[in-house]
């Protein structure tokens, strides 16, 4: 897997859907800021992280995963190379909810949605990828 | 630790080898459709259940996705995903909502028989669930 996917993975992972900072991302994933802050811009580069001023000073950036640039990666991910390595679940062409669990994915969002909004694939080969034997 | 209870369910024999199953009791969305089945255990198997086109159609059952999945000569096919709420009072699993993979029979797989103690008597064309004292 590609470091800068992988690293977006990571990143899902720890930080979800809560904006983050290069400080959190160096901490998280044990990594120099000099390669943190490489790593932001190609992320960023390829849409799949935004970045805003921070609210209270210009100097520092405030990122988040955006997860409808990467929903639409996840798609055509396979073409892509994207290899999240989870299950992701959709409602109207974005990404909602992910988890290495399909069953626990499929619990949580049924929850708050009904079968026909919802669409659930494989972002990359998920650690627990499924195998049947016939 | 020596067994206390056991639940048995009775091997399928319309193949041959007879195979083991589990009865479990599997809904569509309309609470209305439901079907008890003898379902196949399939240690090859490595996710939680996957229906037949069959109980696909008898309890309509939507589809709520894609997955790719390895079989034991392709890597990466996809198979359709469609949910199905499913009830074992025997494992404590009660109306539970799952994503089953569309398959040519129905299986549960090893995801199923996780954290549990089985006993497959292939003399008694039994598949059992072991309860021991404590647990």
């Amino acid at each position: 897997m590609s470091y800068v996917p992988e690293t977006l993975r990571k990143l899902a992972r720890r930080f979800g859907a809560t904006p983050f900072e290069t400080i959190d991302v160096e901490k998280a994933l044990g990594l120099k800021r000099s390669y943190v802050k490489n790593l932001m811009g190609q992320l960023k580069a390829r849409g799949w992280i935004t970045a805003k001023p921070h609210p209270s000073t210009r100097r520092r950036r405030v990122y988040a995963i955006n997860y409808d640039a990467v929903g639409e990666v996840a798609v055509g991910g396979r073409l892509l190379g994207v290899e999240l390595g989870e299950y992701v679940a959709f409602v109207n062409h974005r990404v909602i909810d992910h988890d290495p669990d399909l069953q626990r994915l499929t619990q949580r969002v049924m929850k708050s949605h009904r079968p026909e909004q919802v669409f659930i694939t494989n972002m990359g080969t998920p650690k627990e990828r499924i195998s049947i034997g016939f | 630790m020596a067994s206390k209870q056991r639940r048995c369910w009775r091997h399928g024999v319309d193949e041959d080898p007879p195979y083991p199953t589990i009865s479990a009791i599997l809904a569509g969305p309309k609470k209305q459709r439901r079907v008890r089945k003898a379902i196949e255990v399939d240690t090859g198997f490595s996710g939680t259940i996957a229906v037949d086109e069959k109980t696909v159609e008898e309890l309509q059952l939507p589809v709520i996705g894609e997955i790719t999945v390895n079989t034991a000569t392709q890597r990466g096919t996809p198979v359709q995903l469609r949910l199905v709420k499913m009830s074992i009072p025997e494992l404590r699993i009660r109306q539970e909502p799952l994503a089953a993979l569309t398959a040519t029979k129905c299986l549960l797989g090893r995801k199923m028989m996780m954290d549990r103690r089985w006993l497959l008597d292939n003399r008694a064309n039994e598949f059992c669930l072991l309860k021991h004292e404590g647990s």
